[in-house]
């Protein structure tokens, strides 16, 4: 059984490619300028005549700037290669939708069936849950950094995301954009937890009528 | 200035500093100017880092309550604002003032007393902002992004924070009629030889920067306008819920990122200067250089902004879209870092500007290597809106802006202080700087998980180890500041002399290229004008700092509208505006500011003259203003579904039989004007009398027709604040009332100025009012059937 979250292993594996390429040009980059910055001035002698001294140079740009675009387009096409970390699932099997409205300062999720809850979101572990995010006063920003997830609420819209944990587990909430006094204490926890304990939970809400 | 004990001595002291305040309050120099500029804008970025260093004292450990939230909010929200807006983009502005007109011998800028309008407007500006902070109800708090509808007046009401705003459009007309003075200048005012090819990279940064700001302010403008219209008059453009919150972030967004490198451009030109120099040879790429921040950085700037938008729910093609232009335009950079290293290959000599220069280019490697990063729309899920983020921008804003024009200042200082600086201090002030700036900011990169502008965070995040280094950072980076300013008091009163040209550069601000004309290119190494004083006293002029400080009084009375007393301040600063502006009228009808008008002769302007080549951007910055506004309705309609508003229809609310009387007029105000124009060409003052008074009169009518519908809706209950499309008429119709009015009051000038004057000279500047009244008809031409007809 995978522990790591499908969200987590998409924005990863993305992320593991960017963080070596640019490492590797910072690196180089840097050290060829902080070298040659730190090198006493010497005249240079120019061998050869100037037309073929312009030619070299014209290479050497043109080898520079193909560098430069293959590194932008393996990255670009890594992005490309997982877009499934922000596109919902239309209608996936096995799924829940939630919804999710922010407003100063506390999360709501309601639940298909009515039941609402804040400032915290209980799912069942292995399922896909879509979470239809709205705001019902400024712009708010729905986040669970550890996850990799994150969608703005903004008033009048619903944004979708999708996501999935595999073993039981607890996760913040935090909203990421500054919305008034109280932003950096809008937070909310997620819980994950077995489908049994979840479905007996939510077995009893419907009882209750929501 | 020496104190002398005896009571002569005194009085000289005294009379001095009268002289030294009218020298500096009227002055239209634009090397004066430049001064100015850098130290108002020193102090707006003492102000923001001050600001800074309190936040971070917050921030250094978890739980931390030295700030309250909402106090954190403000200095939040400031910090960005003043930093930005009033701090690094004017110090670019500083050392453009002084320096592009050395570097393409042009005797001063196009418009001397514009560009004190542009300071003076700065300055106040910038006192409106930090004035805000101190009314009731404090300053801004929702960031200087300005989200909606957090900032209307449902969620944060006072009038402190009314009066940022109009500082902010304050600020914004000053940049526009800056930008608008400075390509003139480069455009027009080169000396003769100063082709576009030897024309030096500093200008040419400066003009891609003044482009683009050209390009970015007026966005800005009109989403300001209709912030403060929900703000003051009670539409409810942002606060409605069909579409406001996402055309704020696109209108921001639109100006906010070309705004990053018009900070950004002026630091590249400085470095582009001071490598050469220090190098020992030629500037490698110079021509792809200009080709790659021309042709890619300025158009691509303009289509990158949803990037700021990944995670607001744009479809997949947007993302797709905005992640690839983003990654196109790290492109032009690549070059133009790597042309900068290709320049240092072989060593340079390291004196320090060439090391701020270096530390410059260092740490923008790093801030654009996590820019791509911030390109992906899979990895800005978690980074948009965390520390990441910060941690990037600073490195951009701070790290490559702050040291690139830093490097700029120690580099020029022998220039303009005709002093040498301490180079024992400058080396220290860099190496303190590299360091403590890197303590600050790497840590950031690591608090991925964090979110921004919190004001606090519980210890079980575990990012107090982090926020700790960094506060420890800013302190050490802030610190050394304290070096940079002594070093400049050592210069101005200790300095040894310096030689006219020590860096032996051949670029013509230091007075080595032939070129140039001799007025304002000599190496004088003194503040002061190179002009001879005769000419020197005929170009000082109140005006500029009068018809600031008008404008400045009218905005806290707009803002402080609520109030009674607020309403009285409009008026006082309105009436005090309109003297200011007849004192000018008058100064011009008796030239007593006069500047000779010289024709173009440079290409691609050869044969336009000054002012209408002014004109002509001037309109295409208003262009942008109107398009803003006009989309931004096209937009809210589109989305009104939402929100439940049904937008009123056809003849229901607006009378399309007045609505076609008043275009019927105006239009034919654009023929009358032609024929006024055509009747000044050919001398005919009687009949250009007659033309320009049956445009006035026709003028008139359209104002009076759109005032009595006004009325007329006013009386039927209908206002800017009973409904989302009531209030768009208003507002819209409004603006372009305002433009109108103003071409009314120029037409009086005019008029009044070719009976005192008969004959062509009195009547030259017909042709270039022409243009801008046209345009004012052209515009409603959009409106009528905007508002009218659909």
């Amino acid at each position: 059984m995978a522990v790591t979250p499908p969200t987590v292993a998409i924005w990863t594996s993305v992320f593991d490619v960017y963080l070596v390429l640019g490492t590797l040009v910072g690196i180089v980059v840097i050290s060829v300028l902080t070298y040659s910055v730190f090198t006493k001035p010497k005249v240079k002698a120019e061998v050869g005549p100037k037309r073929s001294l312009e030619r070299r140079k014209k290479i050497r740009a043109v080898i520079l700037t193909l560098i430069t675009i293959s590194i932008l387009t393996t990255v670009e096409l890594d992005t490309f290669s997982a877009t499934s970390l922000v596109t919902v699932p239309s209608d996936p099997a096995n799924s829940m939708t939630i919804q999710v409205v922010g407003q100063q300062f506390f999360w709501t999720f309601i639940y298909p069936n009515g039941y609402a809850q804040v400032g915290n979101l209980t799912i069942p572990v292995g399922e896909t849950i879509v979470l239809n995010i709205t705001s019902k006063d400024v712009f708010h920003s729905f986040a669970i950094q550890q996850l990799d997830v994150a969608k703005d609420a903004i008033p009048g819209r619903y944004n979708q995301l999708w996501l999935e944990v595999p073993t039981p587990s607890q996760y913040s909430i935090i909203c990421k954009e500054l919305c008034g006094v109280g932003h950096a204490f809008m937070t909310a926890e997620l819980y994950a937890v077995n489908a049994s304990t979840f479905n007996a939970w939510y077995g009893s809400l419907q009882t209750k009528g929501g | 200035m020496v104190w002398v004990a005896s009571d002569k001595g005194r009085l000289a002291v005294a009379f001095d500093f009268r002289r030294s305040v009218h020298r500096w309050t009227t002055t239209t120099n634009h090397k004066e100017i430049g001064i100015l500029y850098f130290i108002t804008s020193m102090f707006f970025g003492a102000v923001g880092a001050m600001l800074a260093e309190l936040m971070r004292v917050q921030l250094s450990v978890p739980s931390n309550t030295v700030l309250s939230a909402s106090l954190y909010n403000e200095f939040v929200t400031m910090h960005g604002l003043v930093m930005i807006l009033w701090f690094l983009s004017p110090l670019g502005i500083a050392l453009m003032n002084y320096f592009v007109p050395l570097q393409i011998g042009a005797p001063d800028l196009a418009f001397p007393r514009l560009n004190a309008v542009s300071y003076w407007m700065y300055l106040f500006s910038g006192v409106l902002a930090i004035g805000g902070l101190f009314l009731p109800g404090g300053g801004p708090n929702g960031g200087w992004t300005v989200y909606q509808p957090l900032n209307t007046s449902v969620y944060s009401p006072g009038v402190g924070i009314s009066l940022v705003f109009l500082g902010l459009a304050m600020l914004a007309a000053s940049v526009t009629i800056g930008s608008i003075n400075f390509l003139v200048t480069i455009a027009h005012e080169r000396a003769p030889g100063m082709t576009i090819s030897k024309i030096p990279m500093f200008t040419w940064f400066a003009t891609f920067t003044l482009i683009l700001m050209l390009l970015a302010f007026p966005p800005l403008l009109a989403a300001l306008v209709m912030l403060m219209s929900d703000r003051l008059l009670g539409t409810v453009i942002f606060v409605s819920v069909a579409g406001g919150a996402i055309l704020w972030t696109n209108l921001f967004w639109f100006f906010g990122h070309p705004e990053v490198y018009i900070v950004l451009l002026p630091a590249f030109g400085a470095i582009a200067e001071i490598l050469p120099v220090f190098a020992g040879r030629d500037l490698e790429g110079r021509r792809l250089i200009v080709l790659a921040t021309g042709l890619m950085v300025i158009p691509l700037s303009m289509l990158v902004w949803q990037h700021h938008m990944f995670i607001t729910g744009i479809n997949l093609a947007e993302l797709a879209t905005f992640s690839v232009t983003t990654i196109i335009i790290s492109i032009p950079f690549d070059i133009i870092v790597l042309s900068f290293i290709l320049t240092t290959l072989g060593g340079v000599k390291l004196n320090t500007p060439m090391l701020w220069a270096y530390g410059a280019i260092v740490l923008f490697i790093i801030g654009g290597i996590s820019g791509v990063f911030l390109s992906s729309f899979v990895l800005d899920v978690v980074f948009r809106g965390s520390y990441f983020v910060v941690a990037h921008f600073h490195y951009v804003m701070v790290g490559a802006t702050i040291f690139g024009l830093v490097a700029g200042v120690y580099y020029w200082l022998p220039k303009i202080t005709g002093k040498m600086y301490s180079e024992k201090l400058g080396l220290l002030h860099f190496a303190i700087s590299f360091i403590g700036f890197n303590i600050t900011y790497a840590p950031m990169f690591l608090l991925i998980d964090m979110p921004r502008r919190i004001v606090t965070y519980s210890a079980s995040t575990g990012w107090g180890t982090l926020n700790y280094i960094s506060s420890v950072g800013a302190i050490i980076f802030g610190g050394a500041q304290l070096i940079f300013v002594a070093n400049l008091l050592y210069t101005h009163y200790g300095g040894f002399p310096s030689i006219p040209n020590p860096w032996h550069s051949l670029s013509p601000e230091w007075g080595k290229s032939g070129l140039l004309r001799s007025v304002g290119s000599a190496a004088d190494g003194s503040y002061g004008p190179s002009e001879s004083e005769a000419i020197e006293a005929k170009h000082t002029s109140h005006r500029p700092l009068e018809v600031s400080i008008g404008v400045a009084v009218t905005l806290v009375g707009l803002a402080t509208s609520p109030y009674l007393a607020g309403k009285a301040v409009i008026v006082v600063g309105l009436v005090f505006l309109v003297y200011a502006l007849l004192r000018w009228a008058r100064d011009n009808m008796g030239d007593k500011f006069s500047l000779g008008e010289t024709f173009g002769d440079k290409f691609p302007f050869a044969g336009v003259g000054r002012i209408k080549l002014g004109m002509w951007i001037f309109i295409a910055s208003d262009i942008l203003l109107f398009g803003s506004l006009i989309g931004s309705t096209l937009f809210i309609r589109e989305n009104s579904a939402i929100a439940g508003v049904v937008w009123p229809a056809i003849g229901n609310v607006h009378d399309v039989t007045t609505g076609a009387i008043s275009t019927v007029a105006l239009l034919a105000s654009s023929f009358t004007m032609v024929r006024a124009v055509m009747s000044q060409k050919a001398g005919e003052q009687r009949h250009y009398m007659i033309w320009l008074g049956s445009t006035f009169a026709l003028g008139l009518a359209f104002l009076l027709t759109e005032a009595s519908e006004w009325y007329s809706l006013y009386l039927r209950g209908i206002w800017f604040n009973t409904s989302l499309p009531n209030g768009l008429y208003f507002l819209l119709t409004g603006v372009h009332a305002s433009h109108v009015t103003a071409g009314l009051v120029m037409m009086v000038y005019l008029m009044v100025r070719a009976v005192r004057k008969p004959g062509p000279e009195g009547s030259k500047s017909i042709a270039n009012f022409a243009l801008y009244w046209d345009f004012v008809d052209i515009v409603w031409v959009f409106l009528f059937p905007l508002f009218y007809l659909v």
